[in-house]
């Protein structure tokens, strides 16, 4: 029987103090306690990528994360990446180019793109291919999620935020 | 109005995707009733075994565990999983199902189901159930399967055929044989093809005591709705069936998957009950596509005529037969139908004691293609033809009898699809000379095919129907009402776009109501690659018999003739007087108020259509290590008519990368002797990442056909069907040698290499 302790972790800007579980998986915590659903799993074993979310800005694999683990830490899910009532541009460029079929990979797709293309602003097609090999999607075969994210880097370039060389 | 007026073919953005990125779409394994217990299934390690007994009182004693079902307590159903209802007199789908027998006959097949508090619970609940077994021997070999002395899957069968299917068409085989200069004989196999839908099963279902609902991320929400209302003899009024969004549906979930099980708990509890399986319960213990052993034998002339084509297909449909029957029947028509000769298929479908298998995207097609498009490959050098010129010249043609449909063939574009695609790959520079480079040998290669557009006409199904309510609000927005499905086909999307196109309205002035049996239409559903054309046609049918009522009470309002109305723009107005107008708001709103509701309702017509397609892969392949490079990859389909290009385009993109799985990686792997699977995750079963799909270079052409809405015609499958011959072919044009078994990773491409030496 799981003895539970308590975690306090900020989750998209609101702070939480839950019990959870020493094994609790944060997917678990993110998609069943605090019904953040958005996150979820497909697999529990760290491949799919449909968990993905910031753990302290930097992409994690909730599955692979233990909810013990983010005590005092800082979440961002994919409910938390746009501003409210709005879409960031990595989601309006999934939007525009149709990269979007049965949707359950996206939001960890959309993570995962939107954090690489901070690191990265004028990536490759080869570079975003291989950014995006842990998220696996099996509608789209991956053309438009790559158009995507060289839209959303076309844009971000044009609008100034990505710098110049 | 912001956005401009909707108009069939443009690629205007999904209608659910702003849900789907942000997070906020609904999916089954969101829902949380109050009261709801959470299931789990314990499962037979066992390939083949009796049941001798079970002992779960030390699990129902953990505390949380609210109930356990097992053959002693659970309803004695009897099922087949499939959908689709057979036409009677071919081939029945045996109800050989029940939720816990008293043998089990796969690795994983159930013997109890948990309720419990939470998910932990339940699974440490399934660790204290004791099972004493009786192990049988397995049978895993499909051929060992039909030998005299093979253990029976099912008793009270005199062997474990399930059906042996026969197709026979266009005149006499040996004869065709006996005309031929030469013949080609090969013997393929196909692997065990998983689905790996990135939604995991799940099912919700609740009981109240006089209505039944299950939310079930399904394929055909009124179907299944039929089905579970047989299963547990109740009206079908008292049984609602809601799929929210589908994660991915390719075949997996056409049919029954956890709803027999879910809803017995619910039953026995009367509460609600959310059932799951994880990843590597779908790897091992769900439906797979059938693998099979193929033999092909293709004889053929000098002068470039196929003389005859005789295909025997062995299919290991695991351990319940569900829609294995009618898979034989579609692979044999698809592998074959396209060509004119006399063709003749056998296929023997088989019990094993494996994981069942079932529908995937293609269906038998993939196999086909692999198999057949090969063989007609190597006849076509063997006879001195180019392969393309092969496929041209022993093809269908426009006004011909369609053998599958027995409808007539209206509309032709294998011509231009061969055409472009050859150009596209640069067939001639690629083909003739021998191209090294190191180790690497390069070569290009292509397959043809032929499809359906849904199941209708076809002679082993009964009619598939699609019909849909167009409803005008008070205000002018209008809502559709649907009884498909959405998987990620874009069905929300391509049914807003009909229906606002023909009521001259932009996207964001329709909404969509899909798959909830309670408040839709009937549709069969999503599969066969039928929405387009079907659900397609009730849309748009019913959107026309809105507009006819909206001009009705317009003409009253402009005291004029109906006939003299149009509507554009939102407004109806006078056929050359623009003054005299009405916007469709007030036409709506007068309507209302003089107790006139506009609903408009459409029910498809009853008809097929042929979609054609090519795929020509440019490959080279490393003769010390077996890999193979796709260099370019096209992929050119006959879609009809786009009725949006962009989710054509993904729904082909997404199918060929499937195809390309089949074709070079992926394969689910038994134990010989033991029965389990041995390759259940992610990890190590190959789907194709980023970073391994080629960019896939996509040419739509449209040959519009009379049957299809605004000449549409299925698109959903097209793409999973030639990629295995395309590659396979042009494998062999690379090495000089073939392939026989996909899929054709490194091991399999160096013992075809090493043969030819």
């Amino acid at each position: 029987m799981s003895v539970p302790f308590s975690i306090s972790v900020t989750v998209n800007g609101v702070r939480y103090a839950r019990p959870v579980r020493p094994n609790q998986l944060l997917v678990e915590f993110l998609h069943d306690d605090l019904e953040l659903h958005g996150t979820r799993n497909g697999c529990s074993q760290g491949v799919c990528g449909c968990c993905t979310v910031l753990v302290d800005g930097e992409p994690a694999k909730a599955c692979l994360v233990l909810a013990p683990q983010v005590d005092g830490g800082v979440v961002t899910t994919i409910e938390g990446l746009a501003p409210p009532g709005g879409l960031h541009p990595m989601q309006t460029a999934f939007v525009e180019v149709g990269a979007v079929q049965c949707g359950y990979c996206i939001p960890g797709m959309v993570m995962t793109a939107a954090a690489f293309l901070e690191e990265n602003p004028r990536p490759t097609d080869v570079q975003i291919r291989d950014a995006l090999a842990n998220n696996l999607c099996r509608c789209t075969g991956y053309m438009k999620i790559v158009e995507a994210v060289k839209m959303a880097a076309a844009a971000n370039l044009s609008a100034g935020s990505g710098g110049d060389a | 109005m912001t956005q401009p007026i909707a108009a069939i073919g443009s690629p205007l953005p999904r209608v659910d995707a702003a849900e789907k990125t942000s997070g906020h779409a609904q999916y089954v394994g969101d829902l949380r009733l109050p009261g709801m217990v959470y299931a789990r299934l314990a499962r037979s390690p066992y390939a083949h075994a009796r049941v001798k007994s079970i002992d779960t009182r030390a699990a129902a004693e953990l505390p949380g565990v609210v109930a356990i079902l097992t053959r002693e307590n659970a309803p004695a159903l009897k099922y087949n999983s499939s959908p689709f209802d057979a036409v009677p007199g071919s081939r029945a789908m045996i109800e050989d199902q029940t939720l816990f027998d008293e043998k089990v006959r796969y690795v994983g097949d159930p013997v109890a189901l948990v309720a419990a508090v939470d998910w932990e619970t339940a699974e440490n609940a399934l660790e204290a159930i004791e099972v004493d077994y009786e192990p049988l021997p397995p049978v895993i070999d499909p051929e060992a399967a039909l030998s005299r002395d093979a253990p029976l899957v099912h008793e009270g069968r005199s062997d474990n055929l399930i059906a042996h299917v026969k197709l026979a068409h266009g005149g006499d085989l040996n004869a065709g044989f006996e005309a031929a200069d030469v013949v080609v004989e090969r013997r393929f196999r196909t692997p065990r093809q998983k689905h790996v839908q990135l939604e995991p099963q799940v099912c919700v279902a609740d009981w109240n005591g006089d209505r039944l609902t299950v939310w079930a991320p399904t394929q055909s929400p009124h179907q299944l709705r039929t089905k579970l209302a047989a299963l547990w003899h109740l009206p079908q009024s008292r049984v609602r069936v809601v799929s929210l969004n589908v994660g991915g549906g390719f075949g997996h979930r056409v049919g029954f998957v956890l709803e027999p099980y879910a809803t017995a708990m619910a039953m026995h509890l009367r509460r609600p009950v959310k059932l799951r399986l994880n990843r590597i319960e779908d790897f091992s213990n769900s439906e797979n596509r059938h693998p099979m052993i193929i033999t092909v034998k293709a004889g053929g002339r000098r002068d470039g005529t196929l003389t005859a084509l005789h295909v025997t297909s062995i299919l290991d449909a695991g351990a319940y037969a569900g829609v294995s029957a009618e898979v034989a029947h579609v692979h044999a028509n698809v592998g074959t139908r396209l060509y004119r000769c006399p063709r003749r298929f056998d296929g023997y479908v088989v019990y094993t004691t494996t994981p069942g298998c079932g529908s995937f995207r293609g269906v038998g097609g993939p196999q086909a293609s692999f198999s057949v498009e090969q063989c007609l490959d190597e006849l076509a050098g063997a006879l001195g033809w180019d392969p393309i010129e092969f496929r041209r010249r022993n093809s269908l043609r426009l006004g011909d009898p369609d053998p599958w449909t027995n409808l007539r063939i209206e509309s032709w574009a294998l011509d231009e699809v061969l055409d472009r695609g050859k150009a596209a790959i640069d067939w001639d520079a690629v083909r003739g000379p021998t191209l090294r480079d190191g180790p690497w040998r390069r070569g290009v290669g292509m397959a043809a095919m032929m499809h359906v557009s849904g199941g209708n006409c076809i002679s082993s199904r009964r009619v598939e129907g699609s019909s849909a309510l167009v409803r005008v609000n008070p205000d002018g927005t209008v809502e559709v009402f649907s009884g498909q499905s959405e998987t990620g086909t874009g069905v929300a999307t391509m049914v807003s776009q009909i229906a606002a196109a023909e009521l001259s309205l932009p996207l964001d002035r329709v909404s969509v109501t899909l798959g909830d049996t309670a408040s839709t239409p009937y549709d069969s559903g999503s599969h066969a690659s039928r929405t387009a054309f079907t659900t397609g046609w009730a849309v748009k049918l019913a959107a026309e018999d809105a507009r006819a009522q909206l001009l009705r009470v317009g003409a009253g309002m402009l005291e004029a003739h109906a006939d003299d109305l149009e509507l554009e723009a939102g407004d109806i107005r006078v056929r050359g007087t623009p003054a005299r107008a009405v916007s469709l708001g007030e036409v709506a709103r007068r309507a209302y108020h003089t107790m006139t509701e506009i609903v408009g309702k459409g029910v498809a017509p009853i008809s097929n259509a042929p979609p054609y397609g090519a795929h020509f892969a440019d490959v080279s392949v490393n003769e010390e290590t077996g890999q193979i490079r796709i260099n370019r990859y096209v992929a050119v389909h006959d879609v009809g008519r786009a009725l949006n290009r962009s989710v054509v385009e993904g729904q082909i993109e997404g199918a060929t990368a499937q195809g390309i799985g089949f074709a070079l990686s992926e394969e689910v792997l038994i134990d010989p002797d033991g029965g389990s699977v041995t390759n259940a995750s992610l990890m190590d079963y190959k789907v194709m990442t980023a970073a391994d799909v080629p960019r896939i270079e996509v040419i739509l052409v449209e040959h519009p056909d009379p049957h299809g809405p605004y000449g549409a015609k299925g698109v959903g499958e097209v793409g999973i069907i030639p990629a295995a011959g395309a590659l396979a072919n042009a494998v062999a044009d690379a090495i000089g040698a073939r392939v026989l078994e996909a899929p054709m990773t490194p091991e399999r491409v160096l013992a075809a290499l090493t043969e030819t030496i």
